[in-house]
């Protein structure tokens, strides 16, 4: 005991373990964890990593799904974790868990090479903050109407989906090009594999990856401008916390006995909390920077009862500006609901949701756009969708491309991995509809079509069928009329000209993917006949094999 | 002309660049400016020139890859098909294998064997869809210790996901429960191939990663209905070493699948009889569109197996299809097995 | 020289704090073994999954398999169009097997098919007779050879059973026309085509012209309907009676659906005319049970008995005189068989005929 004592009362010791350096250290945790997760959801790794945990911790996402939903989706739970950390101690998550707080901090810090008079001026508060409460309040009010908007700007959402997107194939590229380089030389570079998000595939790409990369680098850069500017002015999970934190038991602590007013606790603060004097709760993000740089020890992060004055507990929002941003909510709702791209009338044939999804309206009240999905899609098929696509509401949300890839049969990671359960988990016999699933029948995505003026047998006289060998049900549903021909050339050639089974169809798309007919595909799949929507559906009764 | 007043500080001094400073950067501009002339306008052939009249130059030049010829004399003694029918699969295969004169006559101490399976759906390894990955584990295991083989390569070019068709098959686990290595095909993967006196694919894309340094190549291929052709069995197995547009093959299937025979002169084909795809084929899926075979086949002549297998393992007659034919005419092996399969017994 | 220019932050973290209390050492210790903590769990989870939910067993496929039922349609095969008659696929012949074209014949027609509701289309009053005897459908095509200028229509009966075949068939002959038999069917020839019954199809072909060519392909035509499958059923235990053991030729039998002796309640009636000489005939009629036999019996019995006189009776049997005619008839029943004779010029004939049939339909039984 003496000996332990000997050690926690040694200086280094305490500087080591001092309060920062821990922060620090679960910053590092926490994303690499973080970038763990990314890197772990692939199909020849995932196993039970729970990789979308750190958006289940994610409160907004808990509580913006259970004003939409209703309900409390599987993991989701996890939220209150947070919720009651943030109780106890304030914001901390932003400043300790948050890995796209820690992107923003480590930017921040790496690139600053500002004056510490400077920077103190750059840490005071300005009213524009505000305006993440704003953006919060909007949203919340469209979660609560039906529409689940939290995506586009919570911090989770946003760093998983740009790392998933953007961050993953530009890494794989790299990676791919120096292996190339390597190969050249006669090295044996099997084990940059093990590095790559997506190894043993083809390059995967993204549509419109292009501006969910500006978008993040645009946030990321303007640290430059304002530092943490993500952080203080747009983030609607801070924002949640922050109206969370006046409730919490500790906080920075300024006794003003001591202080000098040096204003130096201001130069490294990363709320912009004004700690040099009446500390702004709602905005401290728990960074504990402002303890160390104080020169008379008169900071400290401690139980409130030591000081209940000295305090700004509340975010800074009027009145006003609170009903200009619940009006703001409830117009932006039919705003962006009668766009009419996205309706049971009017939806576009590409908008396929990849399998296990629920029907299209309880879809985007529950997407939040983490595009977690997209990553653990071993063959590239699930995209990001664009307006065209779903509309503003459904901007990001995962669609199949058949062009890319095809739903493999066996594979239900996106399923797995979706934390708000837009995507229900479903097992492989549930998908193929096998065993206790044989009554509802497989999960249909949507239908395959023949353009038949497209089509080598049916056009051009050219055999080919490549969509009927690849067809994967059995019996396939792709069958074909065979017919022998003298072709132009006075060749006898048969022909095994393809036509469509809808009964058996389940719309994978791989009849799409390899069909040689590259740019206009001969056969193509579109949303139609998909199971999991009764309006959407096709076929008014499904005839039975065998 | 009225005298300008001068600005000038009076104690200011002109400094004027030196005559050598100013020869040294005529010359260097001159120098400069000819060697740009030169490279820039000299004709074609001379040396140095970048000049590029008709803009072919600029075209990149690709130096295809050649393939080796694998094969390994067949000792007199043995016959050219080995049938093994009898006991568990490991002693099929043994069996198979010794009526051709054993696998230690092929494969060489220190040798880098790359197997090659089909593994080209994401099927439960019963289905027929895929090789056997008992088979392919002993098949490794035989290749390490008994012949000890530097190292087992498993390289396959799937239609569907690659890692998922590994995995769902069950050639990932037996090959690495062997110590088998996996290839998986990525975008570097791929080179150009020369295979001279190929019909359709005198230049394709090749999965050439896996064949640094490869000495013996084995094909281990599944007996499976394949609409379009009839049946994939050992040389269409080989369909899965390609890359690039190769949906463009169905145009014409049976110059490509006896193209391919031109293309691969493996040392071995083991052909795995053990679960027999009888419809639904290429891909099954169902536990219906399968028989048993149990029969595992080894040989040196990838067209007189395909042949027996088709005949007996099918049982579609002798009514063999075209690329069979085309192969046979290509001169990569004969048709007629009659004589030439030894099922050792008892 | 100008000071050199940053690119990242030269800042080095400092702590200008004199003290750190050991509470916060303590915390940092704990905290840090949190972290551990967190770190092993998340790496822990790593094979916590059930590896059954991401693959389907044997077991569960085995059990829902499917077994491929789908029909195929086969190979069309390719042939030169300048030989005409081949190129018309089997499959646009409907019921017709394709060896009704040979000789260059082509169809100048679709198959078509009529059955009860649409078969006034074709036939308008004639229609009704069909109906009496079953009718299930008609299948018609025209063929005919361009250069030529010849034309044959068939019309085909699908009548479901071989009786109706030969009733309607009976109904509708000329009598005075010898039938010829050919591979199982009955026919006769007309000026231009031929009328006949194979198995339970009837069929009528009509030819534009009283020509060699058109009596060939009529011949042939009656061989390639005799292919047509299902149609050689001609079992029919009354009409093996007639045909094999009484030796009766197919011309002289002859099956009445309905309106038996112009009676509404007697159906299903074999007749046959033992000596082609004479008009005497045999009846024939097998009900379902002894009683409606009996039913059948006594009522035939009470409404003959206007016509005839009674010259004879015993418990199943009678024989009955005709009050102008002067031939006699008898009629009798055993078990479900109600039979006779009829139209028999002398009272002790009918005995004697009577007596064949009897023992031509019970042979093997005591009476």
């Amino acid at each position: 005991m003496k000996r332990i004592d000997q050690l926690i009362s040694s200086l280094s010791v305490r500087r080591i373990l001092r309060i920062t350096n821990v922060r620090i250290l679960a910053q590092l945790f926490f994303f690499s964890i973080f970038l763990f997760s990314v890197w772990a959801t692939w199909t020849s790794r995932l196993g039970g990593y729970p990789v979308s945990r750190i958006l289940e911790i994610d409160p907004l996402v808990m509580i913006s799904t259970m004003l939409s939903t209703g309900y409390v989706y599987r993991y989701l739970g996890w939220g209150l974790l947070i919720l009651g950390v943030t109780l106890l101690f304030g914001r901390v998550f932003c400043n300790w868990v948050c890995p796209y707080g820690s992107l923003h901090q480590f930017v921040g810090w790496l690139f600053n090479i500002g004056r510490a008079r400077d920077r103190i001026d750059e840490n005071r508060y300005r009213s524009i903050y505000f305006l993440k409460y704003a953006i919060l309040v909007v949203l919340l009010i469209l979660a609560f109407m039906g529409a689940l908007q939290i995506g586009l700007l919570d911090p989770i959402c946003l760093m998983y989906r740009s790392f998933a997107t953007v961050v993953a194939p530009a890494t794989d590229m790299v990676i791919d090009t120096v292996s190339l380089k390597a190969n050249n030389l006669e090295l044996d570079t099997l084990w940059l594999d093990s590095l790559k998000f997506g190894p043993g595939t083809a390059r995967r790409v993204f549509v419109g990856s292009f501006w969910i990369g500006l978008f993040i680098f645009g946030l990321v850069s303007a640290n430059l401008l304002i530092p943490r500017f993500f952080c203080r002015v747009l983030c609607p999970l801070g924002a949640l916390l922050g109206v969370i934190s006046r409730f919490s038991l500790f906080r920075i602590n300024r006794d003003v006995h001591k202080c000098t007013d040096c204003n130096l606790c201001l130069t490294r603060c990363e709320g912009a909390a004004d700690p040099q004097g009446a500390v702004r709760l709602s905005e401290c993000f728990s960074c504990m920077n402002c303890i160390d740089d104080c020169p008379e020890d008169a900071l400290s992060f401690s139980l409130v009862r030591l000081d209940t004055k000295q305090v700004i507990p509340a975010p800074s929002m009027s009145r006003r500006k609170l009903m200009f941003a619940s009006v703001l909510g409830l117009a932006t709702y039919p705003f962006i609901k009668n766009h009419g791209v996205n309706t049971d009338e009017n939806f576009s044939g590409a908008l396929i949701r990849p399998p296990g999804s629920v029907e299209e309206s309880e879809f985007l009240s529950k997407c939040i756009k983490c595009d977690q999905c997209i990553n653990a899609c071993p063959t590239n098929v699930l995209q990001p969708a664009t307006l065209q696509e779903a509309g503003i509401e459904g901007l990001w949300t995962p669609v199949m491309n058949f062009n890319i890839g095809h739903c493999q049969l066996k594979c239900t990671l996106c399923s797995e991995v979706c934390p708000t359960g837009a995507i229900r988990k479903i097992t492989v016999e549930e998908k193929l509809g096998k065993g206790s699933f044989e009554e509802q029948g497989p999960i249909r995505l949507g239908t395959a079509f023949y353009d038949t003026g497209r089509c080598l047998p049916h056009a051009m006289e050219i055999p080919c069928v490549v969509c009927e060998e690849v067809c994967p049900v059995s019996p396939k549903a792709i069958q074909t009329k065979d017919v022998e021909i003298k072709n132009v050339f006075e060749e006898i050639v048969v022909l095994n000209k393809p036509f469509i089974v809808p009964d058996l169809c389940i719309g994978c798309g791989i009849c799409q993917t390899e069909c040689p007919v590259k740019d206009e595909r001969a056969v193509y799949v579109t949303a139609i006949g998909e199971s999991r929507s009764r309006e959407r559906r096709l076929l008014l009764r499904t005839r039975e094999v065998g | 002309m009225k005298k300008s007043k001068s600005i000038q500080h009076p104690e200011y001094e002109k400094t004027p660049m030196s005559r050598r400073v100013f020869i040294r950067r005529i010359a260097t501009a001159g120098g400069l400016g000819g060697a740009a002339t030169y490279v820039a306008t000299a004709p074609e052939d001379w040396p140095l020139s970048m000049k590029d009249r008709t803009g072919l130059r600029s075209v990149p030049l690709v130096t295809p890859l050649r393939l080796r010829d694998y094969r390994v004399e067949r000792p007199s003694q043995a016959v050219d098909i080995g049938l093994g029918r009898q006991g568990d699969t490991a002693e099929k295969l043994r069996r198979a294998l010794d009526a051709i004169g054993g696998l230690t006559h092929y494969i060489k101490p220190d040798d880098i064997v790359l197997v090659k399976p089909n593994v080209a759906f994401d099927r439960s390894p019963n289905l027929g869809a895929t090789s056997n990955p008992e088979l392919l584990e002993i098949l490794i295991r035989m290749l390490l210790v008994d012949c000890r083989a530097q190292e087992v390569r498993v390289a396959d070019n799937p239609i569907e996901s690659p890692a998922d068709c590994f995995a769902k098959s069950g050639i990932r686990y037996a090959s690495e429960k062997a110590g088998g290595r996996i290839y998986l095909p990525d975008s570097n993967a791929f080179k150009m191939l020369q295979t001279p006196g190929a019909e359709l694919i005198g230049q394709w894309w090749f999965f050439h990663r896996p064949f640094t340094n490869v000495d013996k190549v084995i094909g281990l291929a599944p007996v499976k209905d394949h609409n379009l052709c009839g049946a994939s069995i050992g040389m269409k197995n080989w369909y899965g070493l390609l890359g690039g547009t190769r949906n463009q093959f169905h145009q014409d299937i049976h110059a490509i699948v006896s193209d391919l025979t031109l293309m691969m002169k493996p040392t071995l084909t083991i052909v795995d009889g053990t679960h027999v795809l009888m419809q639904n084929g290429p891909t099954g899926g169902d536990p219906s569109n399968v028989k048993a075979g149990n029969a595992v086949l080894a040989s040196v002549d990838p067209v007189a197996v395909d042949a027996w297998a088709y005949e007996h393992l099918l049982e579609r007659g002798r009514d063999y299809p075209e690329y069979m034919f085309k192969a046979e005419a290509k001169g990569s092996g004969s048709i007629n097995w009659e004589g030439r399969v030894r099922e050792i017994t008892g | 020289m100008a000071r050199k220019e940053r690119i990242f932050t030269n800042k080095k973290r400092r702590v200008y704090r004199k003290h750190i209390s050991g509470g916060e050492t303590i915390f940092g210790g704990c905290f840090v073994f949190f972290l551990v903590l967190a770190g092993v769990w998340f790496g822990l989870k790593g094979d916590d999954f059930d590896p059954g939910e991401r693959d389907i067993s044997m077991a569960v496929m085995e059990e829902s398999q499917v077994e491929d039922t789908l029909y195929r349609s086969p190979l069309q095969r390719w042939a030169d169009p300048a030989q005409v008659g081949a190129v018309t696929p089997a499959h646009q012949l409907g019921i017709f097997p394709a060896s009704i074209l040979e000789d260059g014949w082509v169809p100048s027609s679709r198959p078509q098919r009529f059955d009860e509701s649409n078969l006034f289309e074709k036939i308008n009053g004639a229609a009704p007779q069909y109906f009496q005897y079953g009718f299930n459908a008609l299948h018609f095509l025209s063929i005919e050879k361009k250069q030529a200028e010849l034309a044959i229509s068939i019309e085909l009966y699908d009548m479901a059973q071989f009786p109706n075949a030969l009733g309607i068939f009976a109904a509708q002959r000329d009598d005075d026309q010898d039938l010829e038999e050919l591979d199982g069917a009955h026919f006769y020839r007309t000026a231009a085509g031929a009328l006949g019954v194979v198995g339970r199809f009837y069929f009528k072909l009509t030819g534009n012209q009283n020509a060699e060519p058109v009596q060939e392909k009529a011949l042939q035509l009656v061989k390639a309907i005799c292919e047509i499958p299902g149609d050689s059923d001609q079992s029919s235990a009354i009409y093996a009676v007639f045909s094999e053991s009484l030796g009766i030729p197919f011309q002289r039998i002859v099956y009445e659906k309905s309106d038996v002796f112009q009676y509404d309640f007697a159906h299903d009636f074999w007749f046959a005319r033992p000596d082609a000489s004479r008009d005497s005939r045999y009846y024939v009629h097998s009900a379902r049970n002894s009683e409606e036999a009996g039913t059948l019996y006594d009522k035939l019995l009470e409404n003959h008995l206007y016509d005839f006189t009674l010259v004879k009776q015993s418990a199943d049997k009678v024989v009955l005189k005709h009050n102008f005619l002067n031939t006699y008839m008898a009629l009798a029943r055993y078990e479900n068989w109600v039979y006779g004779v009829e139209n028999v010029p002398d009272v002790n004939a009918v005995e004697r005929v009577l007596i064949t049939l009897t023992n031509a339909l019970f042979e093997d039984e005591e009476i």
